[in-house]
């Protein structure tokens, strides 16, 4: 009986890593089946997570809980999470703010503010070496928008790490309860703070900055040889489709933005 | 649904499993038993083979389970698409055929 106990509770615990959707029924086949197991049944119910990972992976409705499709609720986010977290490093300030403004020896305060300078430069090196920071392929044609329109996405990217570094900065003097925060760890905050806001930007439509979605595998590693493979997502406001490539090669290394036509807006709701 | 074609290429695994189904063992534990594959592999197979079209699946009245006494399982049957692919990797796989003859024998 207290095995049987286990085995469910297994199950449960495997269950929650099914979209939510499935899960019942998934649920419901699985304990199904383990009332015929007469035999190594631990074993069998521990390969349900495979299944329930499977599922998840395959789900044809993976919809994020928390997503930030537009820009303005990007923005909206990374200004409430820098109001949070300066409210939340406020004490601190304040127990610093006092020895820089009172008189005497100067704590330093020129050689802190380069100190940031050439750890946030080196964030950006470093960044440099893991990936590239390019934002992909994105040729103007005809049916570009206008320079300003365009411009708007650089302004984008350039609020958000904006937005991010101060964040950051006062996010790990709040964790680790030092100020000014260590260097390693600030620098590593940076490092992966600018690394989001590159990988968000390469997912959203140059045009309307909203997310792209309804992505779509072409071809496959296994079949082809020298064709192109790899994954497909549009704008649903008609904008353009973005090609990522699975595989990195010499006549297609990065993503590649492409403008729609006016003919496309018939296949728009 | 991905579309399927008649000649889509199965792995062993995918080609075992879709024969035990075909010779009649038409649900995941009875596929397990049969085979000899772990649970974590041979649903997460059922579950590929129902997306691509190849099997299709139904619960089981709940009637006759509670006459029987026991949880209402689920049953998986091969599809004509299913069948056709079985056919084209019974000629990749030439031994396919022989691995269930008994129930598979009585079927035909």
């Amino acid at each position: 009986m207290m095995l049987r106990t286990l085995h469910v509770a297994i199950l449960r615990n495997a269950a929650l890593f099914v979209p939510a959707p499935e899960r019942a029924e998934w649920f419901a086949e699985w304990r199904a089946e383990l009332w015929y197991v007469d035999r190594d049944a631990t074993a069998f119910c521990l390969g349900s997570f495979r299944d329930a990972l499977w599922l998840r992976r395959n789900s044809p409705n993976p919809r994020p809980a928390f997503r930030l499709e537009s820009p303005f609720r990007c923005v909206l986010f990374l200004v409430s999470l820098a109001i949070l977290i300066l409210a939340l490093a406020l004490p601190s300030w304040k127990l610093w703010l006092p020895a820089w403004s009172s008189p005497g020896p100067p704590p330093g305060r020129e050689q802190f503010g380069f100190g940031l300078l050439g750890m946030y430069l080196l964030s950006l090196l470093v960044l440099l070496t893991l990936n590239p920071l390019g934002l992909g392929e994105c040729r103007a044609n005809r049916y570009a928008p206008a320079f300003l329109i365009r411009l708007r996405r650089w302004m984008f990217l350039a609020l958000k790490i904006a937005l991010l570094v101060p964040t950051v900065f006062f996010a790990i003097s709040v964790v680790i309860s030092i100020f000014p925060p260590a260097s390693p760890i600030l620098l590593l905050g940076w490092i992966l703070g600018l690394r989001w806001a590159l990988a968000d930007q390469r997912q959203r439509c140059p045009v309307c900055l909203h997310l792209l979605s309804n992505p779509v595998e072409i071809g496959s590693p296994a079949q082809t040889v020298l064709g192109w493979y790899g994954t497909e997502l549009i704008c649903t406001r008609g904008h353009g489709l973005l090609y990522v490539p699975g595989t990195p090669t010499s006549w297609c290394s990065r993503q590649r933005w492409q403008y729609l036509d006016p003919t496309w807006s018939s296949l728009r709701p | 649904m991905p579309p399927v074609t008649s000649d889509a290429k199965l792995s062993h695994t995918a080609a075992i499993i879709l024969q035990a189904i075909e010779a009649g063992h038409e649900y995941g534990f009875s596929v397990m038993e049969t085979t000899g594959l772990p649970s974590g592999t041979v649903y997460p197979a059922l579950r590929r083979l129902e997306r691509d079209g190849l099997i299709r699946s139904q619960w089981e009245s709940q009637r006759v389970a509670d006459a029987d006494q026991r949880p209402a399982r689920k049953y998986y049957r091969i599809t004509r698409s299913g069948k056709t692919t079985i056919e084209a990797s019974q000629k990749r796989y030439p031994l396919l055929a022989r691995l269930f003859p008994v129930r598979a024998a009585e079927k035909a």
